[in-house]
C-alpha cells in the first residue's frame, strides 16, 4: 500500500474536480462526494501508517524540470513524520467534511464549499507527502490559496473579502522569505531533496553565516503560515470564514504547516544555534502575546484563534529548544483538541443562530449536552489536565524549554500555560454555564466599544438581517430556523465529529506517554539525527498540572462563582485592557508603517511617471510637432511668396559661394 | 513539405488574407470562421513543428537558406530556422493569436479589415521568431507595427488616435535604432573581415564578432556601443523603464484581442531580440552590462508593481503588471546562468498566456459592465461567477502561484540571480532580495483589485449580467489550461529549451 | 561694336522687371506676361552670346527658337489653366488661390 500513497491526495482532488464540474447539479449531495473522497484517503492513510511502522521510508520521484545540468524532481515520500501527519490531516479533514454537511446546508453554494475543501485536502496532503522542499513549497502556496478562497467564501461580506486578502498577503510575506531561503539553499547544495540538503549541512558545505540566513529565511515562511509574531495578524481576521474552515485550516492543519516545515528542515536549524534561538524566542513571545489577547476577546472564534496562535507558539518554542518530538507531538494533539474546540464552537454558533459573542451565550450546558461535554474535554485537554492529550505534549514542551532553553523561556511558557487554562475556562463558563443571554434582543452590543474594537463583523454577521436583494445565496439563519428558538443540540452530523475528536483528545496523548515508553518518539526520530530528546522529571508534570489547575480555578472564581468581579482586572488596569482589546494596535501600526507609505510611494511614482517619464516622451513629440508647425507658417500657399523665398534663397547660396570661395577677397 | 514547414507556417496567414479579401465584407460569419480556421491551421502547423523538434540537439532545426536578391556587393538571403529559444515562442504566437481571434468574435465594426490585419500581424510575428537574417528580421519586425497600429487606431477606445500614434512612433523609433545598429554591425563586420566578406546572417555575425580576422576593428567601445544600441532598441519593445510609457496607453485603448496579442506576443519580441541578437552575437558585452540589465530588471519589477498598486483602471493595472513581469525576464537573462536564462524564456511564454488571459477577462467584464474603474466594479462573483472565477485564476497565475506557469519562471529566475557569479553581477544577492519585494507587491495589487472587483457586495446595476458565452470558454479554458500544464509539468517546456540555453550561457564560459 | 555688357544689362533689367511682376502682381494674366518678359530677357542673352560671346556659335540662336516655342506653348497652357481656374473659382487673383497650403 505504501507504494500507492499517492492515492491519498488524489481522492480529494478527484472530489474537487467532480464538484468543480458537476457540483451545481449535486447541490447538497456534494457533501457526500467530499466525505467519500476523504474517507478513502483516511483508509489509505491508516494502511500506509501501519505499513510504515514496520517498514522503510518509501520515495518515488519523476523529473520535473531540467536546466543546465540540474534536474528538479517531484514525487512522494513516506517518512515517519509524514505518515503521522497523513493520519492527522485526513482524520480532521474527514470529520470536518462530515460536520459541514449540517453546518453549511443552508448555503446555496455548498458544492463550492466542498470543492474548496477537497482542493485544500489535496494540497495539504500533497504538502505532507512532498519528497523535497520545493514540492512542499508548491503545496504550501496552494493551501494558502485554499485558505484565501475559504476565508473569502462569503465574499459578499466586505470583512470576509478583506480578511481573505489580508490572510493571503501576510502569509505571502513569509513565503517570499521561504522562497529566497530555498533558492539560496539550492544554489548552495544543488538540490531541493531533504537528504542531499542535510548531507550538505552535515558535511559543512555551507558556511555558518549563510546557514543561519537560510534557516531564518525558511523560518520566515513558518512565521507567516503558522501566524507567529509579528505576522500573526491575519489569523484572527481569518475567522470570517465558515467555522468548519477555521477548525480544519486555521487550527488543525494549514497553520501547523509552519511547524511541520521547521520539523522537516530540522537538521538545518540544529546546525545553526542562532537560528534556534530566534525560533525559540519567536515561539515564546508569540505564545505569550497571543494568550494575553485571548484573555479579553469576547468573540468565541477569536478567543480560539488567539489560542491557536499561542499553541503554535508553544510548538515553535519546543522546536527552538531542541524538542523535536515535543513540538510535533503537540502539533498532533493540538490538531485534535483544537479542531474539537472549533467544531464545538461551530455547533454552539449554529445553535444560537450565528451569534459569536460569548456575552450573548451562557447556560448552554443543559441545552446541548454533547457539545458541552466534548467542549469541556477539549478545554481540559488544551489546559493540560492529566491524562488528556494536551497534558503529555505540553509537559514535554515545558521540559525542553527548561532543559535546553533558559529560565526566561521556561517562565514564559509557564505563565502562558496558566493563561491558557484561564481563558479557555473563561470561554467555557461564559458559554455553557449561567443563564442564556441570547434571548430576544436583536443587537445586544451594538454600542459596546469592546465589540466594535474586535470587529463588528461578527456581530453584523450574527444579527443584522442582510440585504436580501443582493445576498440571495445565504439565507439569513434567522429566517431559516427561527430567530427566537431556544438553542438545542444539533444533529448527528455535527455531534459525531465532536465525539470522535473528543475521544482522540483523551487518548492521543498516550502514544508518547513516558510510562508507555515514548512510542511516538521512537517512531519519529528513526533515521534522523535530531539529538537527544529532553524529558522532564516528575515534579515538572505536577507543576504543569498545578498551573493549569490555578488557571481553571481563577476562571471558575470569576465567571462561574462570581467570587471575583468579571471586570476586576479590566478596571484595575484599564490601559492594559484597552491595549489588549485593540490587539496591541499592531494592525494600525502595520497600516501606518507599511501599507500607507507603499501606496504613497506608488502614487508618487505614478505622478512622476505621468509628468516626467511620459512627460519627456510627450515633450519630444510636442516639440517636434511645434517645430513643424512654426515652419509650416511660412507655407501660406501663396505662389509668389514661395517664389520670393526661393529667389532669395538662391541669392544667399550664390553669395555664400562667393564668400566661401573668396571671389570678393 | 517537412523541410519547408517554417516557410509554410510563416506565409500561410497571408494566403488567408488573400482568401478573406475575396469574400464580400457583409459575410461576417464566413470571415470570422475563415480567420479562425486559418489561425487554427497555423496552430496545427506549429504543433507539428513542435512535435518534430528534436530535443537535446544543439543548433538550428528546420533551417533553410536561399539567395533572395543582391544589390551590388550586398547579398540578401532568405535564411530561417529555429532553436530551443524560438520554438516555444512560435507556438505561443499561434496559440495566442488563434485564441484572440476567438476572443474577437464580438467585434462588429469593419470585421473584414480586422481579420486581415490580425493575419498580417501573425505573419509578421512568426517571421520575427524564425528569421535568422538580420535584414529579414527587421522586415518582419516592422511588419508587426502597421497592423497593430491599425488594430489600436480603428478598433480602440476613446484615445485611440493618441495611443496608436504613440505606439507607432515610439516602437518605430526602436526599429529605427535597430536598423541603424544592423547597418553599423554590417559595416563593422565587413571591415573586421578585411573587406573580404559581407553578411547579414545572425549566425555568421556571431562567429565574426567572436573571432574577427581583424580584431582591431571590433574594439570594446565599438562592441559596447552596438550592444547598448541593440538593448535600447529591444528595451522599447519589452518594455524597460524608462521606455515603457507607450505600453499603458496602447493597452488601455486597444481592443481586447489586440491587447492579448500585444501583451502575449509583441512584448516577447523584445525579449527574444535581446537574447537572440544581444546575447547571441555579443555575449561578452552582455556580460559586461549584466549588472545594468539586472538593475533595470529590478527597477521594472518594483516600479511596475508600485504603479499597478495605485491604478484605478483595471486594464491599466494589468498593463503595469506586464511591465513588472518583464523585469523578471531581464533579471533572468542578466544572471547568465542556465536557470536564469531558462526562467526568462519561461517567463516570456508564461506571461504570454497569463497576460492574454488577464486582458481577455478584463475585456469580457468591460463588455458587460461598461466600466473598467475598479471602484465601480464589485461583487462580480455573484453576477458573473464563471468570469469572476477565471479572473481570479488569472490573477493567481499572475501572482506566481505554484502549480501555474508564472511560479516556475519566477523560481528559475531567482535561482539564476542568486546563483549569478560575482564577476558578472557583483551585488546579485541584494538585487535578488529587492526583486523579491516585487513578489509581495504583485500579490498586493492583484489581490487588492480582486477584492474590489470580484468580491464584495454585488452592485445593483450588475444584476442579471450574462455570464460567459460558449465561444468565450475557448480562450479562457485554453489559456488557463496551458498555464496549468506548464506550471504542473514544466519539463514539457524545459526539454525543448534546455540545450539552447546551455549553448547561450556557455558562450560566456559560465 | 556694341559691347556685350550692354546686352547683358538690358537682359538683366528685363529679367528683374519680369521677376518683380511675377512676385508682386495679383492679376494672373499679368503674371503670365511677366514670365514671358523673363523668358525674353533670357533670349536676349542667348542671342547676344551667340553673336559676340567668347565661344560664339549658332546653337544659342537655335536655343532661342526653342524658348520662343516653349513660351508660346506655355502661354497657351497657362491661359487655359487660368480660364479653367476662373470658371471654377470666379477669380484670377493670385492671393485667393492658396491651395498649396497643407
Amino acid at each position: 500500500m505504501i507504494q500507492n500513497a499517492w492515492l491519498i491526495p488524489v481522492f480529494p482532488l478527484i472530489a474537487f474536480l467532480i464538484l468543480l464540474f458537476f457540483g451545481r447539479f449535486l447541490k447538497e449531495k456534494a457533501a457526500y462526494v467530499g466525505i467519500a473522497g476523504l474517507g478513502l484517503s483516511f483508509i489509505v492513510s491508516v494502511m500506509v501508517l501501519f505499513e510504515r511502522i514496520g517498514g522503510e521510508t518509501y520515495t518515488y520521484v519523476i523529473e520535473w524540470i531540467t536546466f543546465g545540468e540540474s534536474t528538479i524532481t517531484m514525487g512522494y515520500e513516506v517518512t515517519p513524520l509524514n505518515a503521522m501527519m497523513l493520519i492527522v490531516v485526513t482524520l480532521v479533514s474527514l470529520v470536518v467534511h462530515i460536520f459541514s454537511r449540517e453546518y453549511m446546508h443552508d448555503d446555496k453554494r455548498i458544492h463550492v464549499f466542498y470543492s474548496y475543501l477537497g482542493l485544500f485536502s489535496f494540497s495539504m496532503l500533497g504538502l505532507v507527502l512532498a519528497p523535497n522542499v520545493l514540492q512542499l513549497f508548491i503545496f504550501w502556496e496552494l493551501v494558502g490559496l485554499c485558505s484565501f478562497l475559504l476565508v473569502g467564501f462569503w465574499y459578499f461580506k466586505p470583512e470576509a473579502a478583506a480578511a481573505a486578502k489580508k490572510a493571503f498577503l501576510t502569509t505571502r510575506i513569509g513565503d517570499v522569505g521561504l522562497l529566497l531561503g530555498l533558492v539560496i539553499l539550492f544554489n548552495q547544495t544543488g538540490s531541493f531533496d531533504y537528504g542531499e540538503i542535510f548531507a550538505a549541512v552535515e558535511n559543512g558545505l555551507i558556511n555558518d553565516t549563510l546557514l543561519t540566513a537560510i534557516a531564518l529565511l525558511i523560518f520566515m515562511g513558518a512565521v507567516g503560515k503558522s501566524a507567529q509574531f509579528p505576522l500573526h495578524v491575519w489569523l484572527p481576521d481569518a475567522m470570517e470564514g465558515p467555522t468548519p474552515v477555521s477548525a480544519l485550516i486555521h487550527a488543525a492543519t494549514m497553520v501547523a504547516a509552519g511547524v511541520y516545515l521547521v520539523g522537516v528542515m530540522y537538521p538545518l536549524f540544529l546546525a545553526s544555534p542562532t537560528a534556534m534561538t530566534v525560533v525559540a524566542y519567536t515561539g515564546a513571545i508569540t505564545a505569550f502575546f497571543a494568550a494575553t489577547m485571548a484573555l479579553v476577546m469576547t468573540d468565541i472564534k477569536r478567543v480560539l484563534a488567539y489560542s491557536t496562535i499561542s499553541q503554535l507558539g508553544f510548538m515553535i518554542l519546543a522546536l527552538g529548544t531542541a524538542g523535536y518530538v515535543a513540538g510535533l507531538f503537540h502539533l498532533m494533539t493540538h490538531a485534535f483538541f483544537k479542531a474539537l474546540l472549533f467544531l464545538g464552537a461551530g455547533s454552539v454558533i449554529y445553535a444560537v443562530h450565528h451569534r459569536q459573542d460569548i456575552r450573548d451565550m451562557g447556560g448552554l450546558w443543559g441545552k446541548m449536552k454533547i457539545t458541552a461535554v466534548t467542549f469541556l474535554i477539549g478545554s481540559l485537554a488544551i489546559a493540560g489536565v492529566f491524562p488528556l492529550a494536551g497534558f503529555w505534549s505540553k509537559e514535554e514542551i515545558l521540559a525542553s524549554a527548561l532543559l535546553n532553553g533558559d529560565g526566561f523561556l521556561f517562565a514564559i511558557a509557564l505563565v502562558t500555560a496558566f493563561m491558557t487554562a484561564f481563558y479557555m475556562f473563561r470561554l467555557f463558563f461564559k458559554t455553557f454555564t449561567g443563564e442564556y443571554r441570547g434571548g430576544d434582543h436583536d443587537d445586544p452590543h451594538a454600542n459596546d466599544p469592546g465589540v466594535e474594537a474586535q470587529g463588528a463583523a461578527s456581530v453584523a454577521e450574527a444579527d443584522n438581517p442582510r440585504d436580501d436583494s443582493v445576498d440571495q445565496d445565504r439565507v439569513p439563519p434567522a429566517e431559516d430556523h427561527g430567530h427566537h428558538d431556544a438553542p438545542k443540540e444539533n444533529s448527528g452530523f455535527m455531534t459525531f465529529p465532536l465525539i470522535v475528536l473528543a475521544s482522540l483528545a483523551v487518548v492521543a496523548g498516550f502514544v508518547n506517554a513516558p510510562f508507555l515508553g515514548h512510542q511516538l518518539e521512537g517512531f519519529l526520530i528513526q533515521g534522523l539525527n535530531v539529538g537527544a530528546q529532553p524529558h522532564g522529571e516528575l515534579w515538572l508534570a505536577f507543576l504543569s498540572l498545578a498551573v493549569a489547575g490555578g488557571g481553571i480555578a481563577l476562571a471558575w472564581a470569576m465567571y462561574y462563582k462570581g467570587a471575583i468581579a468579571e471586570d476586576f482586572f479590566a478596571s484595575k488596569a484599564p490601559g492594559v485592557h484597552k491595549l489588549l482589546i485593540n490587539k496591541y494596535y499592531l494592525d494600525e501600526v502595520y497600516v501606518a508603517v507599511f501599507v500607507r507609505p507603499t501606496v504613497a510611494i506608488g502614487r508618487f511614482f505614478w505622478e512622476m511617471d505621468k509628468s516626467i517619464v511620459d512627460g519627456i516622451v510627450n515633450l519630444i513629440g510636442r516639440s517636434t510637432r511645434g517645430t513643424g508647425r512654426s515652419f509650416s507658417r511660412g507655407h501660406n500657399g501663396q505662389l509668389q511668396t514661395y517664389g520670393l523665398v526661393s529667389i532669395l534663397g538662391g541669392l544667399v547660396v550664390i553669395a555664400l559661394a562667393f564668400v566661401i570661395r573668396g571671389y570678393f577677397g | 513539405m517537412m523541410e519547408n514547414m517554417l516557410t509554410w507556417l510563416v506565409f500561410m496567414p497571408l494566403i488567408g488574407v488573400v482568401l478573406i479579401l475575396m469574400i464580400p465584407k457583409e459575410n461576417v460569419n464566413v470571415i470570422r470562421s475563415l480567420a479562425a480556421i486559418i489561425s487554427g491551421v497555423a496552430l496545427i502547423l506549429s504543433l507539428i513543428i513542435w512535435g518534430g523538434f528534436e530535443r537535446g540537439v544543439s543548433g538550428l532545426q528546420y533551417a533553410t537558406t536561399t539567395e533572395w536578391f543582391n544589390i551590388g556587393f550586398l547579398q540578401f538571403n532568405y535564411e530561417i530556422g529555429i532553436d530551443g529559444l524560438s520554438m516555444p515562442l512560435l507556438v505561443l504566437t499561434t496559440i495566442v493569436t488563434t485564441l484572440s481571434i476567438f476572443a474577437s468574435f464580438s467585434i462588429v465594426k469593419r470585421v473584414k479589415e480586422f481579420y486581415v490585419w490580425t493575419l498580417v500581424l501573425l505573419t509578421g510575428m512568426l517571421g520575427v521568431f524564425v528569421a535568422l537574417d538580420m535584414f529579414l528580421f527587421f522586415l518582419f519586425f516592422e511588419l508587426t507595427l502597421i497592423p497593430m497600429f491599425f488594430l489600436i487606431g480603428i478598433w480602440g477606445g476613446k484615445m485611440k488616435e493618441y495611443a496608436s500614434f504613440k505606439f507607432l512612433v515610439y516602437t518605430g523609433l526602436g526599429s529605427a535604432i535597430m536598423f541603424m545598429t544592423f547597418i553599423a554591425m554590417f559595416f563593422k563586420s565587413y571591415e573586421a573581415m578585411n573587406m573580404q566578406e559581407t553578411t547579414f546572417s545572425m549566425i555568421r555575425m556571431a562567429e565574426i564578432f567572436a573571432d574577427p580576422a581583424n580584431p582591431e576593428v571590433l574594439t570594446g567601445t565599438v562592441k559596447g556601443a552596438i550592444f547598448l544600441a541593440l538593448f535600447v532598441a529591444f528595451a522599447i519593445k519589452l518594455p524597460v523603464f524608462p521606455f515603457h510609457t507607450w505600453l499603458p496607453n496602447a493597452h488601455v485603448e486597444a481592443p481586447t484581442a489586440a491587447s492579448m496579442i500585444l501583451a502575449g506576443v509583441l512584448l516577447k519580441m523584445g525579449g527574444y531580440g535581446l537574447i537572440r541578437l544581444g546575447f547571441g552575437i555579443l555575449p561578452d558585452q552582455a556580460a559586461r552590462f549584466a549588472t545594468l540589465i539586472a538593475i533595470l530588471g529590478v527597477i521594472n519589477i518594483i516600479y511596475g508593481a508600485l504603479l499597478a498598486l495605485v491604478q484605478t483602471d483595471l486594464k491599466s493595472l494589468v498593463a503595469y503588471s506586464s511591465i513588472s513581469h518583464m523585469g523578471i525576464v531581464l533579471l533572468g537573462i542578466a544572471s547568465f546562468t542556465t536557470s536564469g536564462m531558462q526562467g526568462a524564456i519561461f517567463q516570456l511564454v508564461s506571461h504570454g498566456f497569463i497576460s492574454a488571459l488577464l486582458f481577455f477577462m478584463v475585456g469580457a467584464i468591460y463588455e458587460r459592465t461598461k466600466t473598467r474603474t475598479i471602484s465601480e466594479l464589485g461583487g462580480l462573483s455573484k453576477s458573473v461567477p464563471v468570469l469572476a472565477g477565471f479572473m481570479l485564476a488569472a490573477a493567481m497565475a499572475s501572482v506566481g502561484l505554484p502549480g501555474l506557469s508564472g511560479f516556475v519562471s519566477e523560481l528559475l529566475a531567482f535561482i539564476g540571480i542568486f546563483g549569478a557569479s560575482e564577476s558578472i553581477i557583483p551585488a546579485a544577492t541584494t538585487i535578488g532580495v529587492i526583486a523579491a519585494i516585487g513578489i509581495i507587491l504583485t500579490a498586493a495589487y492583484l489581490l487588492w483589485a480582486m477584492q474590489r472587483t470580484t468580491f464584495g457586495p454585488m452592485k445593483e446595476k450588475f444584476i442579471g449580467l450574462p455570464d460567459a458565452r460558449p465561444m468565450e470558454y475557448v480562450p479562457m479554458i485554453g489559456l488557463l489550461a496551458l498555464s496549468i500544464i506548464i506550471g504542473v509539468y514544466p519539463h514539457i517546456l524545459s526539454d525543448v529549451i534546455n540545450t539552447t540555453v546551455i549553448d547561450i550561457v556557455s558562450k560566456i564560459g559560465g | 561694336m556694341v559691347p556685350i555688357s550692354l546686352f547683358l544689362s538690358l537682359a538683366a533689367i528685363l529679367f528683374c522687371i519680369g521677376l518683380y511682376g511675377v512676385l508682386t502682381r495679383r492679376h494672373l494674366v499679368i503674371v503670365l506676361a511677366s514670365i514671358e518678359l523673363m523668358l525674353n530677357s533670357v533670349n536676349i542673352n542667348l542671342v547676344a552670346f551667340s553673336a559676340i560671346g567668347p565661344f560664339a556659335n549658332i546653337s544659342g540662336q537655335v536655343f532661342t527658337l526653342f524658348v520662343i516655342t516653349v513660351a508660346a506653348a506655355e502661354a497657351a497652357v497657362g491661359l487655359a489653366i487660368l480660364i479653367a481656374l476662373y470658371r471654377n473659382r470666379n477669380s484670377i487673383d493670385v492671393i485667393k488661390h492658396d491651395l498649396l497650403r497643407w
